[in-house]
């Protein structure tokens, strides 16, 4: 059996008394696109959080190819992720948004330009590098975060909501163009997502939240 | 500039004319009050060429800016991890150690003076480092309120996704937050170096008599050494440098909140990680007893006479002895508070309804005039303005009972305009609309929709009033005449004078000053529910 690309192992997370995950199980292989599907307020963001280290697991095991995160910081644990609302920073143009993990990885500026370059066309967004963010639209906003959170080629791809801002057609079509980007990519892909359509069209494998938790309590007895 | 409150219906005509026939108002009060007294003060400081070849006055306005340039550095270097705390955590006390760090600027400056002169070691007690120190103490308020605002609608994503960015906490804060903060930094820090560059009363008791700044030598030349000359030089150098401070840092201020929508929420202590949960918590009492220490010092130093712990100052200052009426002080302090804040409110209203409701830019413009005038017309100059302006019939004001009040009023009027227009602008426009199309005319339009929902930041606005008349020394010292001596001249003449009793009393009054100002903030806060300050 190969080392899967993200396992989630028995992950219990709570605030306070409230309990928002509880003994939650998943596993992916490496390259593999899967899309939990969960109704708002069920934990799926919490989910890709607590992979991300954002959030802090009361128990359970984070692994990503094969590799413990218990104690990782969030910076060291070559994890993208895609927020909902896209968190695209205000004070940087496009470019510099999609080259800031680069720039934080020290790559010389002239391998990074050409990486950032490559990634909006990989997206559909040549020559929009030096645009103002507050300017973008919903989808482009939504295609800047993804090149983003690809540039330095992550491990894990976690994408939270990538298309809940959008309207219905622009929606779908988007969803197309992330699975090939994604796929392109390689990185192993976690969405979540409340919408099914939006689920089987990027991703290989499709689980419900709820479920991840009952095949877990059943197969701890 | 957002336009919430910005005219741009039919229906607020009515408003506009309004606003520009009210305008009157405050352009007489300011052009009388402020203006006037500020141009007589020009026309006899206005001897440049004295100023420039007079050594002692260069040196003292460059001591006051140099003093006032590393309070702003010491205070911001304190304030923003100050903020931090405060802002960025919810832990169980917060808002009690957040309400600490407003005591001080609630508090007189004279008072926060005495404070430190009180907890400061005995060679520490006058000089250039206590003077700094309280200013930061008094003004970290400031950089909590206006950097701890922006830093609050910084949504935590932006940090969350520089981390998944492989970014460490240093570098986001260097790459996601420093840039996000900035300008709200520099608004903090103008503000605050103008508050220390036209620092008065915490510099009468601090900076010692080697270390005079521009207020303190005003006062000096015009009261003590009865040079008009000299002093109305200073007060001209005054007036530029503040104008310049002003005209430099203003553009930062405006700089709003962030654009995204979500809302941050402080982080739960209890959620934290560990080194973050022991500094912030660290960090929260170090705050609360650094606030609270001085408060202490003050009223443990009003029991001391000479060596010895004792009640007679207190019971010296109750009873009935030639040095102090201390009953007679309390009821002038409160009666001038009173009239001061009725002037403030009526005046500021007007200016703030003029600027959110005025349809001609030339309208708005005057009226914010009327609120930037008081602000470049430090205190003192506003004292000394009155002296040489209202001496000669027509106009001859001298030793008049309400000369105090209004001048309290032209302090207190830029404050006062600018909580008040902030609250008008929040009104939905919608709102008096609706009113109007359930048949409101526009007075009762007014009436029903604006007054009611002004009704709590005018209260706010009234408290302010009153606190900066009940802790002003600056124009009062330059005023103040026998017969009804305020808490605060009682202060500066009771340090004045020699002997142990009578600085002990000095304390005593303001311990009574500090419980006054601080029970009226209690009360409104109680009464309005709101966050006053």
């Amino acid at each position: 059996m190969t080392t899967p690309g993200l396992e989630v192992d028995h992950v219990n997370v709570a605030f306070g008394d409230t309990s928002v995950l509880v003994n939650v199980s998943l596993r992916l292989e490496r390259g593999e696109i899967v899309a939990v599907l969960g109704p708002s307020g069920s934990g799926k963001s919490t989910l890709l959080r607590a992979i991300a280290g954002l959030v802090e697991i009361g128990s359970g095991t984070v692994r990503v190819d094969g590799v413990d995160m218990r104690g990782v910081a969030t910076h060291r644990r070559g994890v993208g992720f895609v927020f909902q609302n896209n968190q695209l920073f205000p004070h940087l143009d496009v470019a510099a948004n999609v080259g800031y993990g680069l720039r934080i990885a020290r790559v010389p500026s002239a391998q990074r330009n050409v990486r950032v370059t490559e990634l909006l066309s990989l997206v559909g967004l040549p020559n929009h590098g030096a645009r103002d963010v507050a300017t973008l639209s919903g989808g482009e906003a939504a295609r800047v975060a993804l090149a983003r959170s690809l540039a330095t080629s992550p491990r894990v791809l976690l994408l939270d909501e990538p298309l809940s801002g959008l309207d219905h057609d622009l929606r779908y079509a988007l969803a197309d163009d992330l699975r090939r980007v994604i796929r392109a990519a390689g990185s192993t892909t976690l969405v979540v997502t409340h919408d099914p359509v939006e689920a089987e069209r990027i991703a290989d494998r499709v689980v419900r939240l709820v479920d991840l938790a009952a095949e877990l309590s059943s197969d701890g007895q | 500039m957002a336009g919430v409150g910005v005219v741009t219906t039919a229906i607020l005509t009515p408003y506009a004319r309004a606003a520009r026939r009210l305008l009157v108002v405050p352009v007489v009060f300011v052009g009388v009050f402020t203006v006037w007294p500020a141009v007589t003060t020009l026309r006899r400081g206005f001897d440049l060429a004295a100023t420039i070849t007079d050594g002692g006055l260069r040196s003292t306005v460059w001591f006051t800016a140099w003093q006032a340039a590393i309070s702003t550095v010491l205070t911001l270097m304190v304030g923003i991890p100050v903020a931090w705390v405060l802002t960025r955590h919810e832990f169980v006390g917060r808002r009690i150690v957040r309400a600490l760090t407003l005591v001080p600027f609630v508090l007189p400056t004279l008072v926060v003076g005495l404070a430190f002169r009180a907890v400061m070691p005995s060679g520490l007690r006058t000089g250039v480092a206590p003077l700094v120190i309280a200013h930061a103490f008094l003004n970290v308020a400031v950089v909590v309120r206006v950097v701890g605002a922006r830093w609050e609608s910084q949504p935590r994503g932006f940090d969350d996704a520089a981390a998944t960015l492989g970014a460490g906490p240093v570098v986001r804060f260097r790459t996601v937050t420093w840039p996000a903060l900035r300008a709200s930094v520099a608004a903090a820090g103008g503000l605050v170096f103008m508050y220390c560059f036209s620092t008065y009363g915490a510099a009468r008791v601090l900076a010692g008599p080697s270390r005079p700044v521009t207020e303190t030598e005003i006062y000096r030349f015009a009261v003590l050494a009865g040079d008009m000359r000299a002093a109305s030089a200073l007060a001209v150098a005054q007036i530029v440098l503040v104008g310049i401070v002003l005209a430099v840092t203003a553009p930062g201020a405006r700089h709003g909140a962030s654009h995204d929508t979500t809302p941050a929420r402080p982080v739960a202590l209890h959620d934290a990680t560990r080194p973050r949960r022991v500094g912030v918590t660290l960090g929260a009492a170090i705050i609360a007893v650094v606030f609270v220490l001085p408060l202490v010092g003050l009223a443990l130093r009003s029991l001391r006479v000479g060596d010895a712990f004792t009640l007679s100052a207190w019971r010296k200052a109750f009873g009935s002895t030639n040095s102090l009426h201390l009953v007679d002080a309390i009821t002038a302090s409160i009666g001038i508070a009173l009239a001061a804040a009725v002037i403030t409110v009526v005046v500021g209203t007007l200016v703030a309804f003029v600027q959110v409701h005025a349809a001609s830019r030339s309208a708005r413009g005057v009226a914010t005039a009327c609120e930037v005038i008081p602000v470049v017309v430090s205190a003192v100059v506003v004292g000394l303005g009155f002296l040489l302006a209202f001496r000669e019939s027509p106009v001859d004001w001298r030793g008049r009972w309400w000369l105090l009040p209004v001048a309290h009023a032209v302090v207190a009027l830029p404050l006062v305009s600018r909580t008040i227009a902030a609250s008008m602008r929040q009104i939905p426009h919608d709102l008096r609309n609706a009113a109007s199309t359930l048949g409101a005319s526009p007075l009762r339009v007014f009436s029903s929709i604006d007054a009611s929902l002004l009704r709590r930041p005018i209260g706010a606005a009234t408290t302010l009033a009153a606190l900066v008349s009940l802790g002003e020394f600056g124009a009062s010292s330059l005023l103040s005449r026998r017969g009804d001596e305020t808490l605060t001249m009682a202060i500066g003449r009771l340090l004045g004078r020699p002997g142990d009793i009578l600085q002990a009393q000095a304390f005593v009054v303001a311990v009574v000053l500090a419980a006054l100002c601080l029970s009226l903030v209690a009360f409104v806060d109680r009464v309005t529910t709101g966050d006053v300050g």
